[in-house]
Order: structure tokens, then C-alpha cells, then sequence
């Protein structure tokens, strides 16, 4: 019994791993939000010249081989390159190898989910309510902030746990462009793939396996909540 | 005098608009006509919803568009208030939140008095979700209301209910029409709604405007051309001068549309309960409690086809009303084989009797001739 318990346990080398991507994926999503929710209101509200092109170009990752995300951020942010010189010189940022390496990765994976997700919701209110707002003497910005956002919210929290999912599970682009470091860039799945290329390590990627499984599900949980739980209170239940 | 100056054009799908209008600064203006005639689009490119093609809208004196001199007020920067048809109330928000949604709404006393007026008192906490419609619009009228808006715009605010909550709502509108001091200009197909809140009209039809005016003229004017529906009428406004006590009826007589004077023509209708003088029973002459009041005056409308045309009155009749008149003027009704005839008073009042071709070759009318026109006085009544 003793066995059992300390066998649910997680050790030293899981919890970094576990850690790690929740850190990678919560700080890659936290950050490009207000991008995605950008995008999101533009491509549902407006038209413009191009915007086909920034439409394919933002849903470009989700259909890209995550390798290739990972060799083009490679090429675009390592040392060597301009961009990556100038961050580097400038800003004191780093990509290669770095944990915030990883999170970019995961961003750029992780922004068409979320650019989706948050289109829709945008696209669902009906745009008669904004118009109520606008001859009541809302500016376009108090619109937004007062009628479109709050409105929005379920779509955007669940687009938000949907991008911080996927990060979680992210692996082509990161080990691309952020190589395999345990503490660094090992993230969850980076770390199972170790064991799985480590001999006789089977029990510990099996056990990584559910660790996954199981973070994944609780992200589903709480964003499913969450949703409903402000559905209601947007139709004005209390 | 005028404060809306419109002089615009817009094409949209097969239907193009030509909007040419001067409206007062005052009442109530009713934009009625057909659907699909573009009342809608018209007070949305007014609130700035919708944008003219080209031309011009000026709102006492300020531009608010100009296609010339590439003016395009915002509609935040109107300042004009709009009611839809559809309430639009914030779904996130309560009632009381969805009322002061504008900045510019205080909490004050005229705050606090237009919510009784509206009856919301008791709404205030609620979600939009759970109010009837008859609520929602309320809440809607009193939301764009306390925007303080120069101008306000409703667009079929009734056309969703039901007749006894539209009934119920026009009750709620007479009373704070009255209130404000702002003209209202309000799109219906209704005719009951442009009778009981209108003071002028503007007729659209395809997409232009046909005529514009005081409401009695431009209504009368359209009815005594036939055009429209199968139903023709005149609008008149009228005053309470007394009641029969014996008969329970009560006298009114017409106003001049222009003017606002005394007429001299008056008609008995059943008893309204506005008495202000009543007849003794003893002298058959009327007692009055107080002078007819002007300002109490109301709409009536009669339907031609409540009005026979007699050539004289010598034998006895029920109808209370025989008025000795001239015929004026005659006008075929489509394909019905029946005619509105326009006859004169002595006073010039004008009533329109619909009959048969048959009736007028029959009893030989002609132009000019003297006749008795007769209303059966259960027909009238007023509209509140």
C-alpha cells in the first residue's frame, strides 16, 4: 500500500518536466492573448485589402509540419541570424535553447487555435447590440471594451485553454528550434520521447503518458466550466 | 423653423432611394408607408447606421453628413437616440446597467421620473433574458432616453408585440411623448400608431417620398386619391363639447387642421366619459362646466365606408349625424366599382363617403350638388 502511494509520487526529474510546460505553455499563451484577441475582432469585424493573405498567414501553423515552424523560428532567432543578433544585443532576449525559446514555439503554434476560437465568438454577437451601443454615444473603443469583449469572454477563455493545451503537448517545433535540455526546454513530451529512446525506461514514459493525459483532461474540465459558467452569467443568470 | 434637413440618395440591391424632407423641431413625425419601402434605411442613415451614397443631412444647422464636403459625423457623435425593433438590450447587463449604459446618463430626479413613467421601478435589478417584450421596449425607450439625445429615432418599436401589449406600450409612449421636449421621429406601417402619437407624416413609397406634412393633410390627401389599401379614411382633430345625459352621447366638434380654430361643424358620438357640460333632462339644453379647452383636443378618424350619402333629410333617420353638404370632387377606387366622394360642409369641413357607381348613377349626383351626408355615430370613435 506504502508502494502504491509513493509510487503515485511524482519525481524530481517529472516535476521539472511538468513544471516546465506548464510554465512554457502558460506564459506562451498569457502573452500573445491580446494578440489573438486582436485578430480575432479584426478578422470578424472588418474587411480589408489582404485580408485573405493575413488570415492564411495567422492559420498558416496549424497546417504547417511543426518541424518546419521549428526550422523557420531556427532560422529567424538563433544567434546567428539578424533578428536574433538584435534581440540578443539590444533587449538581452534569447531564444536558442532557452525555456523561452520553447514558449515561442509554442505561441506560434499555439495562436491560430486561439485566433479561431476567439473569431467565432467575436463573429456570434450580434453586431445590432454594438450598433444599440454606438447611437447611445459609445465610442468604438468603450464598445468594445464594454459590449464586445465581456460578450466574447466564454469564446476567448476557452480559445485561451484551448492554445494553452495544445502548448502543452507541443514537441516538433520546440525540440527544432529549442533542442531537448532537461530544466531548459524539456518539456513534458520532449521528456517522454527521452524515455522512449532510453532502453528499458518504458515504466517512466508510460508514466509521463498519464501525467499528460491527465493535464490535458483537467485543461478540458476547467475551460468547459469556465465556458458555461460565464454563458450563464452573460444571459443574465446569477 | 426646420431642424432636419434631408436631402439624400442611396441605391441598395433593385431599390433606390431618394430622400428629399424638412421636418419640424417639435412632435412627433411618422414615417409610414409600405414594408420594403426603405423607412428603416431612411432614419438609419439619420442615426448614422447606414451610409447615403450622396447628399446631405443637416440636424439644426450642424452637418451631420455631407458627400460634398466629405462630412461623416459618427454615430457616437450624433447624439441621436434610436429604439429598434428588436429592444437590443445588453444581454450581460441588468436593467438598471442597460439604462445608464450611456455616459452621458445621470442618475437624477428626471432620471428617477422617467423610470416611473416607464414603469421599470420594480424591473431594475432583472436580465434582459427574463423580461416580455413589452418590458424590453420599455427599458429600450427609456435607455435612449436617458442618453439625452437631441433627436429620437424608433424604428416599429410595437411592430413585435402583440395588440393588447402594443396597446399597453402606446399608453406608456403617449405619456412620455408628452414629456419631451425633443422631436421623435418614429417609422410604422401602423395606422393606429401614426394616429394616436403622429403629428406630421412623411409618406414613402419604392423608396421616395411621397408626401410630407401635418399629419391630417398629408393622410387626408392620400386617402382622397384613392391610393393604398382597400380601407380609406379622414383624420380629423376634434373637441370635446358635451354630453347628452339622457343618451349617454356626447357632442364633438372639428378643429381646423391649420389653424387650431373652432370649425362649427360638430358630430354626436357615443359618450366618452371627457365630459365637461352636460345636458339637463329638464331645459334640453346643455350646461357647460367650463369652456371647451383647446388643448383637449383628439384624433378622430372616419372610414368613407361609414358615411351614406342621402339627398335630403326631411324623412326621420337613426343616424344621428346628417350634415347638409356640396359634393366637391369624386375619385374611382381601383377596379372596385365604387367611388370616394368628397363632400363639403357649410363650414368647409370635408368628409369622404364611399359608394357604389351604381348608388351615384342611381340617385344622379353630380358635381356641385347638395346632399346630406350621414354617419351613424357608433361608428366614430376617438383615438387615445
Amino acid at each position: 500500500m506504502f508502494e502504491f502511494i509513493q509510487g503515485l509520487q511524482l519525481s524530481e526529474y517529472e516535476l521539472t518536466a511538468l513544471w516546465l510546460s506548464v510554465k512554457v505553455s502558460g506564459i506562451a499563451s498569457l502573452s500573445i492573448l491580446p494578440l489573438a484577441i486582436f485578430l480575432g475582432f479584426v478578422l470578424s469585424r472588418t474587411d480589408f485589402i489582404g485580408k485573405s493573405l493575413v488570415e492564411a498567414l495567422v492559420y498558416l501553423p496549424l497546417v504547417l509540419p511543426p518541424v518546419v515552424i521549428g526550422y523557420l523560428l531556427l532560422m529567424s532567432f538563433s544567434s546567428q541570424s539578424t533578428l536574433g543578433l538584435f534581440l540578443a544585443q539590444h533587449l538581452g532576449i534569447e531564444f536558442a535553447f532557452r525555456w523561452q525559446g520553447a514558449a515561442l514555439a509554442v505561441a506560434v503554434v499555439a495562436l491560430p487555435l486561439m485566433v479561431r476560437s476567439i473569431r467565432l465568438a467575436f463573429d456570434l454577437i450580434d453586431i445590432k447590440i454594438e450598433q444599440a451601443a454606438r447611437t447611445l454615444g459609445a465610442s468604438p473603443l468603450r464598445v468594445f471594451l464594454s459590449i464586445s469583449l465581456p460578450l466574447a469572454l466564454p469564446g476567448i477563455i476557452s480559445g485561451a485553454i484551448l492554445g494553452l493545451a495544445r502548448g502543452l503537448g507541443e514537441f516538433g517545433a520546440t525540440i527544432t528550434f529549442a533542442a531537448n535540455i532537461p530544466g531548459q526546454t524539456q518539456t513534458l513530451p520532449l521528456a517522454m520521447y527521452s524515455f522512449i529512446q532510453t532502453p528499458g525506461a518504458e515504466y517512466m514514459a508510460a508514466r509521463l503518458c498519464v501525467i499528460a493525459i491527465l493535464v490535458a483532461l483537467f485543461a478540458l474540465l476547467v475551460s468547459e466550466l469556465l465556458t458555461r459558467k460565464m454563458k450563464r452569467k452573460l444571459e443574465g443568470h446569477k | 423653423m426646420s431642424y432636419l434637413n434631408i436631402k439624400i440618395r442611396k441605391r441598395l440591391g433593385n431599390l433606390s432611394l431618394a430622400f428629399n424632407l424638412e421636418l419640424p423641431s417639435s412632435g412627433v413625425t411618422m414615417v409610414y408607408g409600405p414594408s420594403g419601402a426603405g423607412k428603416s434605411s431612411l432614419i438609419n442613415m439619420i442615426a448614422g447606421l447606414m451610409t447615403p451614397d450622396m447628399g446631405k443631412i443637416k440636424f439644426d444647422k450642424t452637418p451631420l453628413f455631407d458627400s460634398h464636403q466629405g462630412i461623416d459625423v459618427k454615430t457616437h457623435k450624433r447624439e441621436i437616440g434610436y429604439v429598434f425593433q428588436d429592444a437590443r438590450l445588453f444581454p450581460h447587463l441588468n436593467v438598471k446597467q442597460n439604462l445608464f449604459y450611456a455616459s452621458s446618463a445621470k442618475d437624477d430626479e428626471e432620471a428617477k421620473h422617467l423610470i416611473k413613467l416607464l414603469g421599470l421601478n420594480t424591473l431594475l435589478k432583472r436580465a434582459p433574458r427574463t423580461l416580455s417584450g413589452g418590458e424590453k421596449q420599455r427599458v429600450a425607450i427609456g435607455r435612449a432616453l436617458l442618453s439625452k439625445p437631441k433627436l429620437l429615432l424608433l424604428d416599429e418599436p410595437l411592430a413585435s408585440l402583440d395588440s393588447s401589449k402594443k396597446k399597453e406600450l402606446l399608453g406608456y409612449f403617449k405619456r412620455v411623448v408628452r414629456l419631451l421636449k425633443i422631436p421623435i421621429i418614429m417609422v410604422s406601417h401602423d395606422e393606429n400608431e401614426a394616429m394616436t402619437l403622429a403629428d406630421n407624416l412623411v409618406l414613402i413609397e419604392k423608396g421616395k417620398v411621397v408626401n410630407y406634412g401635418q399629419l391630417e393633410s398629408v393622410w387626408n390627401a392620400k386617402n382622397q386619391q384613392g391610393l393604398g389599401h382597400s380601407r380609406h379614411s379622414m383624420a380629423y382633430s376634434a373637441i370635446h363639447k358635451f354630453d347628452h345625459l339622457d343618451y349617454a352621447m356626447s357632442q364633438v366638434e372639428f378643429i381646423h387642421e391649420e389653424s387650431g380654430q373652432m370649425t362649427g361643424s360638430f358630430l354626436w358620438m357615443k359618450a366618452q366619459g371627457m365630459g365637461q357640460a352636460q345636458v339637463s333632462s329638464e331645459t334640453k339644453k346643455p350646461v357647460y362646466n367650463q369652456k371647451p379647452n383647446l388643448a383637449n383636443k383628439f384624433r378622430l378618424l372616419i372610414d368613407s365606408q361609414d358615411i351614406s350619402i342621402a339627398l335630403d333629410n326631411t324623412s326621420p333617420s337613426s343616424i344621428r349625424n346628417r350634415i347638409v353638404c356640396r359634393i366637391v370632387s369624386c375619385q374611382e377606387v381601383g377596379r372596385e366599382q365604387s367611388l370616394l366622394v368628397n363632400l363639403a360642409d357649410a363650414n368647409g369641413v370635408i368628409f369622404m363617403a364611399k359608394i357604389s357607381n351604381w348608388a351615384w348613377r342611381e340617385m344622379k349626383l353630380k358635381m356641385g350638388m347638395k346632399v346630406v351626408a350621414q354617419i351613424k355615430s357608433t361608428s366614430l370613435v376617438p383615438i387615445q
